[in-house]
């Protein structure tokens, strides 16, 4: 039986591990740090501490986003991107990178082709008023195909010498992430989604199990799908224009922690937060010292770091 | 009255389900919806429960319509089995039953011992007190369908609207499921509507009676008098006989 107390334990393990992944992060690097000299303080608080942040927070929004998607469309193979606005982000930073515009159109770019392709499912899906979940999903796979399509024209048509960044942006890259966008207010807007969304964890619980049940049991299930697809929409939108598509971690995040504490959403939304974040930390730590001086993409690790993972605790079952 | 409605038109697409239907339903009693496949008796009963419009005429609960009611307030009132079995997440048996405490319970709050006794009750009435810590996806379809059922009385309304109760299960339990529900309806006033597929069973659990020729005609009245070799040759489109019989009080319905 769910219970309040096994939840606050869950949480405060977590945000034990999210405190040492980002404790990690800060002091794994090239430089080695001493705290008398100027230098390390600036390597600290300038570089690491603002990546390690950015970081924490996208993996935290694409955690959240996946497991609101996985209820939105019950369906546990959905993940952030599915419905496309990863794909409208990839469009918009490419059409940006192409341009050659510098990075803050970049990311005003991907924003804009993100919410784009978030306006354009949900008018296509929502055209009769039935709002299927099927409807939605296929409507989402296709805007998401067509920008795939997108973004191979623009790879094939792109000068050599910027398709090294577009690979990067595509495969999910931190590197820059700390910088263009304030990393507070990336981890205010996670806070944020998380607000939103967890008044309503109970009765997401509900409306996994199907709409009509739900609807019954007092569930005002039209308004909700709303607010979750808005807010999981929004969400997958501000991590990709801080990191590009970083894949795996919204959907690998959330059946990590269901597996280990069950699908209540009141512990799942939460845990999916503190796991997703503290997961792309590590994966960054990883990337950017493994082959240091070369920063491998953190997208690759977190694929190469979750799908074992998870692997093994599906075994394990 | 807990369930009554008026002047009822339904349909699905094209097709007319019912039209000028008037229902009321009191307090312990049992109304049996009949008819064929595709009739439209889920159709109805979704209707009955508030989950889809009527082309016209009203429902009301405990003499409020649905929007006056709200969405809360309706499913602390009334319960809805639905036909649908599918749990795309995994979930234990007590978990799944808990649900029916949701409306019951505000927004911060946490199923409390007492919805777990609730929930346990439901479930030893269902048969299934041993499987509360088993994975529904791992249950079969007939102990799928009491998880369902128990959750429905968990969630304790004082009207019950069941689509298909009996799918799935095996005899004793559909006997038995009938008897909990007869039980309820005397000892606490509890109202059902159920779709079923045996006038039999209709003819023994229930006091009255809703044949749904698909035609978008009905007929409507105690079992005594709606229930006859006629109206359910009619009804399955296949010639029914009524047989007497001596150690049974209640004839017996056979399709020919």
């Amino acid at each position: 039986m769910p219970s309040r107390r096994r939840a606050l334990l869950v949480l405060l393990a977590l945000m034990a591990l999210a405190a040492a992944s980002l404790g990690l992060a800060l002091a794994v690097g090239s430089v080695a740090l001493d705290f008398s000299d100027e230098l390390s303080r600036q390597v600290l608080f300038d570089l690491r501490l603002p990546r390690a942040l950015a970081a924490f927070a996208c993996g935290g929004l694409l955690a959240l986003a996946g497991a609101l998607m996985q209820v939105l469309l019950r369906n546990p193979l959905a993940d952030p991107y599915v419905l496309g606005v990863s794909g409208g982000a990839s469009v918009g930073a490419l059409l940006a990178m192409l341009l050659g515009l510098p990075l803050l159109l970049v990311n005003s770019g991907a924003f804009a082709g993100a919410l784009a392709a978030m306006l354009l499912v949900f008018g296509l899906a929502h055209g009769d008023g039935s709002w299927t979940q099927t409807r939605l999903l296929l409507t989402g796979v296709v805007v998401a195909a067509g920008c795939g399509a997108v973004v191979a024209l623009i790879l094939t048509l792109a000068p050599e010498q910027k398709i090294q960044g577009m690979l990067f942006w595509l495969m999910g890259d931190l590197s820059q992430a700390g910088q263009a966008i304030n990393p507070f207010m990336l981890l205010g807007v996670l806070a944020a989604a998380l607000v939103v969304a967890l008044p309503f964890a109970r009765e997401l619980n509900l409306l996994a199990r199907g709409f009509d049940a739900a609807l019954a049991l007092g569930v005002a299930v039209p308004l909700l799908r709303r607010v979750i697809y808005i807010v999981a929409s929004l969400a997958t939108a501000v991590a990709v224009t801080t990191a590009g598509s970083i894949g795996f971690v919204g959907l690998i995040v959330p059946h990590l922690v269901r597996l280990a504490v069950g699908n209540d959403q009141r512990l799942l939304l939460p845990a999916s937060v503190l796991a997703g974040g503290s997961l792309l930390v590590l994966a960054d730590t990883l990337a950017r010292t493994v082959a240091a001086p070369v920063q491998l993409p953190v997208g690759v690790l977190t694929a190469l770091i979750g799908v074992p993972v998870f692997l093994y605790l599906l075994g394990r079952r | 009255m807990i369930l009554e409605a008026r002047h009822l038109a339904v349909s699905i697409g094209p097709h007319q389900v019912c039209h000028e239907l008037d229902l009321a339903l009191s307090a312990g009693e049992r109304l049996a919806i009949l008819g064929k496949n595709g009739a439209g008796k889920s159709t109805l009963l979704a209707t009955l429960a508030g989950l889809r419009p009527a082309d016209s005429g009203e429902v009301r609960v405990d003499g409020q319509t649905y929007t006056d009611l709200g969405l809360r307030a309706a499913a602390r009132t009334r319960g809805w089995l639905s036909q649908d079995r599918n749990d795309p997440f995994a979930s234990t048996v007590l978990e799944a039953v808990l649900t029916g405490r949701h409306p019951h319970l505000s927004r911060w709050s946490w199923e409390s011992p007492s919805d777990a006794r609730i929930a346990r009750a439901a479930l030893a009435d269902m048969d299934l007190a041993d499987l509360e810590q088993r994975e529904v996806q791992t249950l079969s379809g007939g102990e799928r369908q009491r998880v369902a059922i128990a959750a429905l009385l968990a969630q304790q309304t004082r009207l019950c609207l069941l689509d298909e109760p009996l799918a799935h299960l095996d005899l004793n339990h559909q006997i038995a499921t009938l008897e909990l529900l007869s039980q309820r309806a005397r000892h606490d006033g509890v109202a059902c509507a159920m779709v079923l597929h045996d006038p039999n069973f209709a003819l023994r659990f229930c006091d009255r009676a809703l044949l749904l020729f698909g035609d978008g005609t009905h007929l409507a009245g105690p079992v005594a008098d709606v229930l006859d070799e006629a109206s359910l040759t009619r009804l399955y489109g296949h010639p029914m006989r009524r047989v007497a019989t001596t150690d049974f009080v209640l004839p017996v319905f056979v399709a020919e």
